[in-house]
Formats: C-alpha cells, sequence, structure tokens
C-alpha cells in the first residue's frame, strides 16, 4: 500500500472557518514563542489587541532595542542635519521606552537581551544602568552593540560575573574594556568586536571561563602577548591591529578549529595546536622570516589558505631559503588554496602536494588581478588525489588557461570541476 | 519515492477516527510518536486523541516531504562520495520554497497546525508555524492584526485607553 493515497487534500474538507478566532485559544507558550519573534516595541503593542493579550508581552523571554527603530525617517534625519539640530528628542523616546519596559517587566528572567546603539552623538550613560539590570535577570544571551564618538560607555562589573551567561557578544567602539574581575562558569562563546583588549583582561577572561569553547575576535586591539587555553575549541581572529604587543603567542592544545583573516600574519605565533582539525587562513603579509604557523597547523585534516599576491610573494622568499623546512601535512585530506593567479603561479601549490601525501581533494582559488612571473610548472602529485575543482571569477579569459594546466598535470585525476563563481577574498 | 517493502508501517489515527499508514520513517519525524516507539518498538497503531484527519493529512504532508529530501540529499552525498555545495544549496532553497507553499493557508489552519506541531513534537513544523505566524503580525496596527486574526476586541474603550496610557511609549510614532 501507498502512503500517498491516504493522505487526501485537506483543503477541500475544511469546514468553513472564516471570522473564526482560533490564535486567541492558543496555550500561552505557543503566543509568546510568536511574540517573542516580535521586535520588543511590537510585543508590548500587541497587548491593546483583547483581554487575552494584556500581559502577555511581559513574559517574552527576550528583548531586543535598537535606537534606530526610534530615529525618524531618513528625510527627516537631513533636515536635522542641516539645521545642526541634535537627536536627543529621539533619544529621549528611546531610554523612556527601554526604561519603562524593565519597570513593567519587574524581576522576570530574561533569556537574551540585545541592546544595539550606534549613534555618534549619543550618550550611551543609561546602556551601563540596564545591563546590569539584566545581568541580575539571569540571562543566557546577551548582545551589545555600541559606538558613540564623544561619550565612553562601560560594560558594568555584573556582566562579567554571571552566573548564567552562556553567550557574550560585545561590539564596542574600539573602547577598553577593564573588568575588575572575571567570574562566567557557564559561558560558551565569546564575540569582542573593536575592543581593546589588554594583557590582564584577556588572561581574567581566559581564566574566569572555565567553559569557554569557542572565541570570535573580530577587528581587536590586541594589547597583550598570549592567549593560552586548555577548553577553548574554536577561535575566529577576523582582523586585528596589534601595535603595542610585538608577537602574540597562541597556544591552545584543545583547539580545533582555527580562523585567521588578518593583515599582518607573522605577528601571530602559533604553537602547541596538537588537537588542530581544521584551519583556514586568510593574510595579506607575512613579515615574518619562518612561515613558522605552517608548522604549528602540520596536524590538520582540513586548510583553506587564501593569501595576496604580497603574501604570495613573502610566502615563496622564505620558501627559497635553504633553512627553510616545510613541513609535511601527513593527515592532510582536503586543501583549499588560492587567492592568486594560478595560472601565472603555481609554485606553493606544488609545495603542498609535495608535502601532503594523503591529500584527496584539492581546490583551487584562480584569481587574475596583478600578473606575476611566468613561472614553470612541476607537479608532485599525491597517490589519494581524487578530485580537483577550480574556482575562478566569471568572465576570466585565464580560466581556460587554468582549465588546460590542470588537465596537462592532474592527468591521473578521476573528477575534474569547473565552477565559475564570484570568489570573496 | 523507492521503498523497501520490508519497512515497518505504522497506523496513525486521528480523533475523527480516521486511519493514516505511514512509513516508521516519516513518523518517527514525529518526537511524541519516536518516543512512543522507542518506549514500546512493537507498536503499530497510535491514536492520536488531539489532532483532526485534516490537520493530520497536513503533517504527515509535511514529514514526508522532509524525510524525502533528507533521503535524497543521503542518496547523492552516497553516490558521489561528497555533496556538491551547489546541489546541496539547490535542495535547500527548494524545500524552502516548498514550506513556502505548505503555508499558504488560512489562519485558522495556521492556529491549528501550531498545535498539532507542537503536540506531535515536530520542531521544523513549529519553527515553521510559529514564524509565519509571526510575520502576519509585523508591521501591522493592532487593528490591522486583529482583522486578519479576526480577533474580537473585548476591551472597552476605556481600558484599550488604560493600556495605552500605560505604555504609551510603545504606541508613538516615530514621525
Amino acid at each position: 500500500m501507498h502512503e500517498r493515497c491516504l493522505v487526501r487534500s485537506p483543503r477541500a474538507k475544511r469546514q468553513k472557518t472564516d471570522h473564526v478566532d482560533r490564535i486567541s485559544s492558543l496555550p500561552d507558550p505557543m503566543l509568546i514563542s510568536i511574540l517573542s519573534l516580535l521586535t520588543t516595541k511590537e510585543a508590548v503593542q500587541t497587548s491593546v489587541l483583547a483581554k487575552r493579550y494584556r500581559n502577555l508581552w511581559v513574559s517574552v523571554p527576550g528583548l531586543e532595542f535598537d535606537f534606530d527603530d526610534f530615529l525618524p525617517s531618513v528625510e527627516i534625519l537631513e533636515k536635522l542635519e542641516e539645521t545642526d539640530e541634535d537627536l536627543s528628542e529621539y533619544e529621549e523616546k528611546f531610554v523612556k521606552f527601554v526604561d519603562r519596559v524593565f519597570e513593567h517587566r519587574g524581576p522576570l528572567n530574561l533569556d537574551s537581551f540585545k541592546l544595539v546603539w550606534t549613534e555618534d552623538d549619543s550618550d550611551p550613560i543609561r546602556a551601563t544602568a540596564w545591563l546590569d539590570i539584566v545581568a541580575k535577570l539571569k540571562p543566557k544571551f546577551l548582545f551589545v552593540h555600541i559606538f558613540s564618538e564623544n561619550y565612553n560607555f562601560e560594560v558594568p562589573d555584573s556582566v562579567f560575573a554571571s552566573q548564567s551567561l552562556q553567550e557574550l557578544v560585545l561590539h564596542l567602539g574600539f573602547e577598553v574594556i577593564t573588568p575588575r574581575s572575571v567570574n562566567l562558569p557557564c559561558l560558551k562563546r565569546l564575540t569582542l568586536d573593536s575592543i581593546e583588549i589588554r594583557e590582564e583582561v584577556m588572561q581574567m577572561l581566559l581564566s574566569g571561563s572555565p567553559a569557554l569553547e569557542e572565541m570570535v575576535l573580530s577587528d581587536c586591539l590586541l594589547s597583550f602577548c598570549d592567549i593560552s587555553s586548555c577548553t577553548l575549541k574554536r577561535l575566529i581572529i577576523d582582523g586585528y591591529h596589534n601595535e603595542k604587543a610585538p608577537e602574540i603567542l597562541i597556544s591552545i592544545p584543545s583547539l580545533v578549529y582555527l580562523e585567521v583573516r588578518c593583515w599582518a600574519m607573522g605577528k601571530l605565533n602559533f604553537k602547541n595546536l596538537k588537537s588542530l582539525v581544521k584551519a583556514q587562513i586568510q593574510f595579506h603579509d607575512l613579515s615574518d622570516d619562518e612561515p613558522l604557523f605552517l608548522t604549528a597547523l602540520s596536524n590538520v585534516t582540513s586548510l583553506e589558505l587564501v593569501l595576496s599576491v604580497w603574501a604570495l610573494r613573502d610566502m615563496k622568499d622564505v620558501l627559497e631559503k635553504e633553512t627553510t623546512k616545510f613541513p609535511t601535512f601527513n593527515n592532510l585530506k582536503t586543501l583549499k588554496i588560492g587567492g592568486w593567479s594560478l595560472t601565472h603561479d603555481f609554485d606553493l601549490v606544488d609545495h603542498f602536494l609535495l608535502h601532503a601525501p594523503n591529500l584527496e581533494k584539492l581546490t583551487l582559488l584562480h584569481r587574475e588581478r596583478l600578473t606575476c612571473s611566468n613561472l614553470e610548472l612541476t607537479l608532485g602529485l599525491g597517490d589519494c588525489l581524487d578530485i580537483v575543482e577550480t574556482t575562478y571569477e566569471q568572465n576570466d579569459k585565464s580560466a581556460s588557461e587554468l582549465a588546460k594546466i590542470v588537465e596537462t598535470h592532474f592527468k591521473t585525476i578521476r573528477e575534474a570541476h569547473h565552477i565559475p563563481q564570484s570568489c570573496n577574498l | 519515492m523507492a521503498r523497501s517493502s520490508t519497512e515497518n508501517m505504522i497506523t496513525l489515527m486521528s480523533s475523527d477516527g480516521e486511519e493514516f499508514m505511514v512509513t516508521e520513517k516519516v513518523a518517527r519525524e514525529c518526537t511524541t510518536i519516536r518516543n512512543m516507539l522507542e518506549d514500546d518498538c512493537v507498536i503499530t497503531n497510535i491514536p492520536l486523541p488531539n489532532v483532526t484527519s485534516d490537520i493530520l493529512s497536513m503533517v504527515i504532508e509535511y514529514c514526508m516531504e522532509h524525510v524525502a529530501a533528507a533521503e535524497k540529499a543521503a542518496a547523492e552525498t552516497a553516490e558521489k562520495g561528497s555533496s556538491s555545495a551547489p546541489a546541496a544549496a539547490k535542495a535547500n532553497k527548494d524545500l524552502e520554497e516548498w514550506d513556502k507553499a505548505f503555508m499558504n493557508v488560512d489562519v485558522y489552519t495556521l492556529c491549528d497546525l501550531i498545535l498539532a506541531a507542537n503536540y506531535l513534537n515536530v520542531s521544523g513544523l513549529l519553527d515553521l508555524t510559529i514564524q509565519t505566524a509571526a510575520n502576519l503580525i509585523k508591521g501591522k496596527s493592532p487593528e490591522q492584526i486583529r482583522k486578519t486574526f479576526h480577533i474580537q476586541n473585548d476591551l472597552s474603550l476605556e481600558e484599550e485607553e488604560k493600556i495605552r496610557s500605560q505604555t504609551p511609549w510603545a504606541f508613538e510614532k516615530s514621525e
């Protein structure tokens, strides 16, 4: 028997249910789930729908406030700018709104809190007080994006002492965070964006967050000398600045996944990454005599390496030295490499092919921008190499050239896919 | 959809007594039923007194579509050794389109589906229906929301004014 025969069209059978209010008879938890997908302002507005909805919004487990929602239309904003008026009227409304929501909710616990207040001239002084309130409501998720050019914003100490917090995202306009102490026993994910992190703060964050598994540092000013942890599984560094510290030692034996996108790779000194399985590295400049990071990554099974032409030149300079030893990637199964014109320079790919005996899949990211010197190709081919994929930018005339190179030099490959797409560097 | 003849069939019975025969795999999409099957593996007939036949047939339709999509993806991966990213992205998009079309129902049916998805614990369907309901509220004035869901305003004018005056900050227009 085929089950499809038993499923009849439901729409034909439904009785006339026009103008019947069904939603109000849903149990509270389901209505609250619906309200929690609205902005906090929209959720509060449902209080006038009918008696059923009067106090329902108060139980929504997440609050989300964005100052942008309180700004007038673009035309009015432009007029305000012309007459040099400030936004204090709108700020007042926003502050009053958030204050009242807290007043109304009282001491009810809160699962998540999101605050976005990014206006050059705003004074986010109330934000510190709000976070202080939130920290007492046992939040699991906290997201704060505050940027103010003329005022300082301080993250209250209570946030760094939350016993419930599992994920913390702080995105500030290059402010320094200065917790007096850190005690976050449940924190699993920490994202710091555009923040100056000093030595003692990084040490406090790591030692005070014993359950931390993932750390994301995005465009931060790194004023510390090392990241050492025995619990961290994932580390993502997405751009960094480090005028003060000369070199940053990253020693995390528990790390499984590493992602780095940065300008200068040489200043990050990786050591003791013995659990690392997957790494994605993208940089513009090596500024180092030895590609030490390659040695640190040599245990990975999956590697993505995207280089600018300058980074490629730096890498090659270093590799040409007799003293340089290219590590053997015994576990490497998938390699994605490129970012430059591969028809002009295939050397680095060659190095990998010679030193990755168990490679199963190679993906080439071909980019045609600046011309490098034309080099002869010599390929060392691992026995296991199976699939070759080439990625190139659409309308790239050199793509067919690359296809030819791949075909000529990889005769033993079983599969070759050529995928035209825009590759983002 | 190809299916081996040895696959277990389960009969689900709706509140109005209609029987639906489905594969165990489809039935297991409902966590409530999966738990019942794990407690008692010989059970083949499951009464569902909280779900009417028209809603149950829709829940089954949803589960079948999602099981078929997962099977197709698994088969492709097995065949090629690895799934190609563009093909997987397309399959995801197709399923999203299917979900979207599936949600083209009246608000009464939508609410019944929320209840059924909650009772049978089909997390994908619950997320989908809750999100659909939220989308029907977003950007609307209270009056428009009442109209959409046929909500009778049982608040007197005075009561409504009182609520608005208690939370005027929520009703202020930005302009």
